[in-house]
C-alpha cells in the first residue's frame, strides 16, 4: 500500500527498484485522519526505509562509475540539491501525515488524568463548565476551517463540526450558554492553555513543554 | 410600549418575580466593584438577516406578488456575562420588520439570570429566571437567527410565522438539566411562565381577528424532553406545552371574556453523519376555547390541528448544501379537506385555508463562517400558514402558489 503511493516517477526518481513494504505500513494513510501511534512510528519506519534504499542505491550508482572519473563540482553540487530535495519531500509527507491528529492539552493545573469521550463532547460542547475539584473550565478551539480542529471534533470527540457549531448557536443565540473562545493558531493556544487555570484544548505539535499537559482519552 | 413591558407577570407571580429582578439587579451592582471584570467572561454576538421573497399569487412577507418584496429584515445582538461556572447573565434585544406580522419595535427577545445549582461530570440542574425562550421543537429556542435555521424559512407547519409572538419566549421560571451516561445524553428543561403575547397578532391567530378586546397571557407549562445518542448522531425530543391566555372583551364586544387553551406536543427525531441531516417533526396542536368566546365559526370550540415535515440536508462541500423538505399541516384533523369549514364561513374564508403542503428546495451557500446566502423555491397547495396579516381578505386567496426566496446573513 504505502509503496503505491509514492509516485513512479519518484519511485525511479530515488531509484528504488525493489520497494519493501512492511506489512504494518499498509495501515498508514496519508489523509491525516486517525493516526495513532503505531501508523505514525510505521510510517517513520517505512520513511527510513525509503532514506535506506536511496542511499545503497546511490553508493552502488557511484560505485558503478568509470574507475578514475573525479567527483566533479557540478556532480556533487546536484547530488546535494537532490537529497535536499528528497529530504524535503519526506518532511512534508511526514508533517502532512501527522500534523493533523490533535490530542487533548490541559493546563498543569487541571487534577484530573484521564477523560471520557462523553465528557470530553460536554466540555466542549460547552455544556460542562467545572472540573469535578470545581474549577472552571476555559475551552480553547482553532477557527473552523482548520484541519486540526475538525480532525479532533471528527477523531477525539466522535462527532461532526457542523453539529458542534450547530449547538453553540444554540447557546450563544438562546442566552443559555457561551461558546468556546477562538485562537488563531496551534501557537496561540499553546500560550493561552499554559497560562489559564482549567484551559483545556488540543493540539497536533507533539513539542509542547512542561507548561501543559496531555489529558489521555479513556 | 407592550413590548418594552418586562415586568407583565401573572397577578400571583408579578410581584415575587418583580422583587426578585429588583434585588438581583441592585446585588449585582452593589457587587460589581468587587469583581474584576474579566473581558473574556462576557461576549457580545449578533445577527443581522435581509430577505427577499417573491410569490405567484398570495402574499408571503410583505407585498410579494409582482416584483416580489423586501419586507424581511432581522436584527439581533445579544450579551452574555458568565460571573462563575454556575451563574451567567444574558440579554438579547430583536429588532424584525418582517411583513405585517409583530410590530416592528425593539423587543427584549430574553433576560435572565442562569444558576446552575449542581454539576459533576455525569450531571447537572440549574434554573432560569427572567425572560426565557420557549423550550419548543428542535428549532423554536433560535427560531430568528437565520443561521440556526434548515432554509430561509422554518417549516410553517410547526414553526408559524403568524403565531410567533406565542411560541418565542416567557416571563417566568425554568428549571433545566442533563444526564450523561455512556454515549448518551437525556436533557430535560419545565418552564412555568407567561406567555408573550402580541395583543393584535395572538388574536387574529387564535380568533380569526382583531377583537375588541384583550387578549394576554396566563401561567402557562412547556416542557422539553431531549435524547442524544453518540454526541447527536441521533436526536430525539419530545416537548409540549399547555399555553393558558385570557379574554378580556372591550365595549361593545359581541364576545364574552374567557380562556383559550392552547396545547401543542411536538415529536422530533433527528439522524446526523457527516454529509447528512434528515430530519422529521410530527405535532398535534389542541385549541380549547372557552364558552364565552364567539370564535369564527362558533361552533368549533375545541379543534385539534395536526402537522408534520420530513427535511433532508446535504453538504456537497463545506461552503454548499442543499436542502429539500415536504411539509404538511392541517388545521382540523376532523375537516382535513377543509369543507365543513368553508361552509359554515359562509365563503368568507375559503376550504384551503385549513391545508397546507409544501415541497421545499433550497440551497445554501457559506462564502466565510460569518456570511450565509440561501436561495429557496416552494410549491404550496393550501393557505394554513399564509399569514392573516398579509393577505387581509381571506376570500382572495389562492390555493395553489409559489414562492421564491433569497436571504443573506451575517453573524458576529
Amino acid at each position: 500500500m504505502a509503496a503505491q503511493l509514492i509516485p513512479v516517477k519518484l519511485r525511479k526518481f530515488l531509484n528504488v527498484k525493489h520497494s519493501r513494504t512492511p506489512a504494518c505500513c499498509s495501515q498508514t494513510r496519508f489523509d491525516g485522519f486517525a493516526m495513532d501511534s503505531r501508523e505514525t512510528g510505521s510510517l517513520l519506519w517505512w520513511m527510513c526505509d525509503l532514506i535506506r534504499i536511496e542511499y545503497f542505491a546511490k553508493r552502488n550508482y557511484i560505485s558503478c562509475d568509470k574507475p578514475g572519473k573525479e567527483r566533479t563540482s557540478n556532480n556533487m553540487r546536484a547530488s546535494t540539491v537532490r537529497n535536499i530535495g528528497h529530504l524535503l519531500i519526506i518532511c512534508t509527507a511526514l508533517i502532512s501525515a501527522h500534523s493533523n491528529a490533535a490530542d487533548v492539552i490541559v493546563n498543569p493545573g487541571v487534577s484530573q488524568s484521564t477523560i471520557s469521550q462523553n465528557t470530553l463532547r460536554a466540555i466542549f460542547g460547552m455544556r460542562l463548565l467545572q472540573w469535578p475539584n470545581g474549577e472552571p473550565i476555559t475551552v480553547f478551539v482553532l477557527p473552523p476551517k482548520n484541519p486540526v480542529h475538525t480532525n479532533f471534533i471528527k477523531e477525539r470527540l466522535g462527532v461532526f463540526p457542523h453539529q458542534l457549531e450547530r449547538s453553540w448557536d444554540l447557546l450563544v443565540f438562546s442566552g443559555t450558554g457561551q461558546p468556546p473562545i477562538s485562537v488563531k493558531s496551534e501557537k496561540e493556544m499553546l500560550k493561552r492553555i499554559a497560562e489559564t487555570p482549567g484551559a483545556i484544548g488540543y493540539l497536533s505539535r507533539k513539542d509542547f513543554d512542561e507548561n501543559v499537559r496531555l489529558l489521555p482519552i479513556q | 410600549m407592550k413590548t418594552y413591558d418586562y415586568c407583565r407577570y401573572s397577578k400571583l407571580a408579578g410581584p415575587y418575580l418583580r422583587v426578585l429582578t429588583y434585588s438581583l439587579a441592585i446585588g449585582v451592582c452593589v457587587a460589581l466593584p468587587a469583581w474584576a471584570i474579566d473581558a473574556k467572561s462576557i461576549q457580545v454576538h449578533g445577527f443581522a438577516s435581509q430577505a427577499y421573497t417573491l410569490t405567484n399569487k398570495n402574499n408571503f412577507f410583505g407585498e410579494s406578488t409582482g416584483n416580489g418584496s423586501f419586507e424581511a429584515t432581522e436584527f439581533g445582538v445579544n450579551a452574555s456575562w458568565r460571573m462563575f461556572p454556575q451563574l451567567q447573565l444574558s440579554g438579547q434585544l430583536l429588532w424584525r420588520k418582517v411583513g405585517n406580522i409583530g410590530d416592528d419595535k425593539i423587543q427584549l427577545d430574553y433576560g435572565l439570570v442562569d444558576y446552575r445549582f449542581f454539576s459533576n461530570e455525569q450531571h447537572h440542574h440549574g434554573v432560569r429566571l427572567g425572560r426565557i425562550k420557549n423550550p419548543l421543537g428542535l428549532y423554536n429556542d433560535t427560531r430568528d437567527v437565520a443561521f440556526t435555521r434548515p432554509g430561509v424559512i422554518l417549516p410553517q407547519s410547526i414553526y408559524f410565522e403568524r403565531t410567533r409572538d406565542l411560541a418565542l419566549s416567557s416571563d417566568g421560571g425554568e428549571m433545566y438539566g442533563e444526564l450523561r451516561f455512556a454515549a448518551n445524553t437525556l436533557g430535560w428543561e419545565l418552564m412555568v411562565a407567561q406567555p408573550r403575547t402580541n395583543d393584535v397578532d395572538t388574536e387574529i391567530a387564535l380568533l380569526g381577528a382583531d377583537r375588541l378586546g384583550d387578549l394576554g397571557g396566563d401561567t402557562s407549562v412547556i416542557g422539553r424532553l431531549t435524547y442524544d445518542h453518540s454526541g447527536g448522531r441521533v436526536r430525539l425530543a419530545i416537548s409540549s406545552a399547555r399555553l393558558n391566555l385570557e379574554y378580556q372583551p372591550g365595549l361593545g364586544d359581541p364576545s364574552g371574556a374567557g380562556a383559550i387553551r392552547f396545547t401543542p406536543t411536538i415529536l422530533s427525531a433527528q439522524f446526523n453523519s457527516e454529509r447528512w441531516t434528515i430530519t422529521s417533526e410530527y405535532a398535534r396542536r389542541n385549541f380549547l376555547f372557552g364558552d364565552q368566546i364567539a370564535y369564527v365559526p362558533p361552533i368549533l370550540k375545541t379543534i385539534t390541528g395536526e402537522s408534520y415535515y420530513l427535511q433532508s440536508e446535504y453538504r456537497l462541500t463545506e461552503k454548499w448544501e442543499l436542502m429539500a423538505r415536504y411539509d404538511v399541516a392541517y388545521q382540523n384533523v376532523d375537516d382535513e379537506t377543509g369543507q365543513k369549514f368553508a361552509a359554515l364561513a359562509a365563503g368568507a374564508i375559503p376550504a384551503h385555508s385549513q391545508f397546507s403542503k409544501d415541497w421545499t428546495v433550497g440551497v445554501r451557500w457559506n462564502p466565510s463562517p460569518v456570511w450565509m446566502v440561501r436561495a429557496e423555491q416552494h410549491w404550496i397547495n393550501g393557505t394554513a400558514w399564509l399569514p392573516f396579516q398579509d393577505n387581509p381578505d381571506r376570500s382572495k386567496t389562492s390555493q395553489n402558489w409559489r414562492l421564491f426566496t433569497v436571504l443573506v446573513s451575517y453573524r458576529f
